[in-house]
């Protein structure tokens, strides 16, 4: 299989969803390596726990696999932005099931971890915090900014993801970054800051 | 209103968040594990076969939309027919007289021997 990657690593994802269509066993892991850590990525800052995001990155590639018979290489979706939306639903869908079964959930509790001595601990209170603060965003908002500043994402890829405007995506993550700043601004030493 | 320095902080924590989430190994295996078995599916599972081949009637049938505007035309020419025999005057009088004064006085319903015997032809102006 690893002989497989060189050739594959050069094609598009489109490509490769044909080729794992037909049945070729590279290609399967060569869209893993490149899609799942994205939708892992933006699943964990979004829901702002890690097994929920595995579980849902696991749920976005599996429907990935399944999509691939009917995938057009030309003119169709990109596969990422495609996983992106399935990402972006399923965070939806997860967040709504939770703020149902406990609306009194306090979305600072991460924040409220013990603080680690170790560098490691130290970036791990560092995402806490960001997570938390996150989850003080409205959904769209806190989906626009993930997208656009931790993932990278054009104003227009992110469109298409959360299917509103580009001007709606601009006005989304200008407001959700201005909100992010204010609940962070109380925790600036512990988030680094000031150094 | 966030200040330069505070844009400065938030782009590190950002910058820090990116690559945080490495999907672990154990994650990795299930991922491939499902994409094995969705794609021993689909390559196990054989193409849709295309209909058998349909006779003219089929294909005359799907041209017009299939049985359910068949039976639809038909219902409507069994009708018209049904009418124009129980009742040729209501049809004349829906015509506002015109099936009258274009057969020549003939009507809509002439006599049965006056198809073979030429007089109903003769008559008409049509």
């Amino acid at each position: 299989m690893s002989q497989d990657l060189p050739a594959v690593s050069r094609l598009s994802d489109g490509a490769l969803m044909v080729l794992f269509a037909n049945g070729d066993p590279g290609a399967a892991r060569a869209l893993t390596t490149r899609l799942l850590p994205r939708a892992l990525s933006h699943a964990a800052r979004v829901l702002g726990d890690r097994a929920e995001a595995e579980d849902v990155a696991q749920e976005a590639m599996m429907r990935l696999w399944k999509a691939a018979r009917d995938w057009r290489q030309d003119g169709g979706a990109e596969p990422a932005t495609w996983l992106y939306r399935v990402v972006a639903n399923l965070c939806v869908d997860r967040l709504r099931r939770a703020r149902r079964l406990d609306p009194l959930d306090d979305p600072d509790a991460a924040a409220d971890s013990t603080p680690g001595v170790e560098a490691r601990m130290v970036e791990t209170e560092r995402m806490a915090a960001l997570d938390a603060a996150l989850a003080n965003l409205p959904e769209r908002q806190r989906q626009a900014v993930v997208l656009r500043h931790i993932e990278g994402l054009s104003n227009p890829e992110i469109a298409m993801i959360l299917d509103v405007g580009v001007e709606a995506v601009e006005s989304l993550t200008a407001r959700g970054k201005r909100a992010l700043g204010a609940v962070l601004a109380g925790r600036k030493e512990a988030l680094g800051y000031d150094r | 209103m966030i200040d330069d320095r505070d844009d400065a902080g938030l782009e590190a924590l950002f910058r820090a968040a990116r690559g945080a989430e490495a999907p672990g190994d154990d994650l990795v295996a299930r991922v491939l594990a499902d994409a094995a078995e969705v794609q021993a599916e689909l390559t196990a599972a054989p193409a849709p076969r295309p209909r058998a081949g349909r006779g003219w009637l089929g294909g005359l049938v799907q041209t017009i939309g299939g049985w359910p505007a068949v039976s639809g035309v038909t219902l409507a020419g069994l009708a018209g027919l049904a009418i124009g025999f129980s009742a040729p005057d209501l049809v004349d009088s829906w015509s506002g007289g015109q099936i009258w004064t274009l057969s020549g006085g003939a009507g809509t319903m002439p006599e049965i021997g006056a198809l073979w015997d030429g007089t109903w032809e003769e008559t008409g102006d049509v």
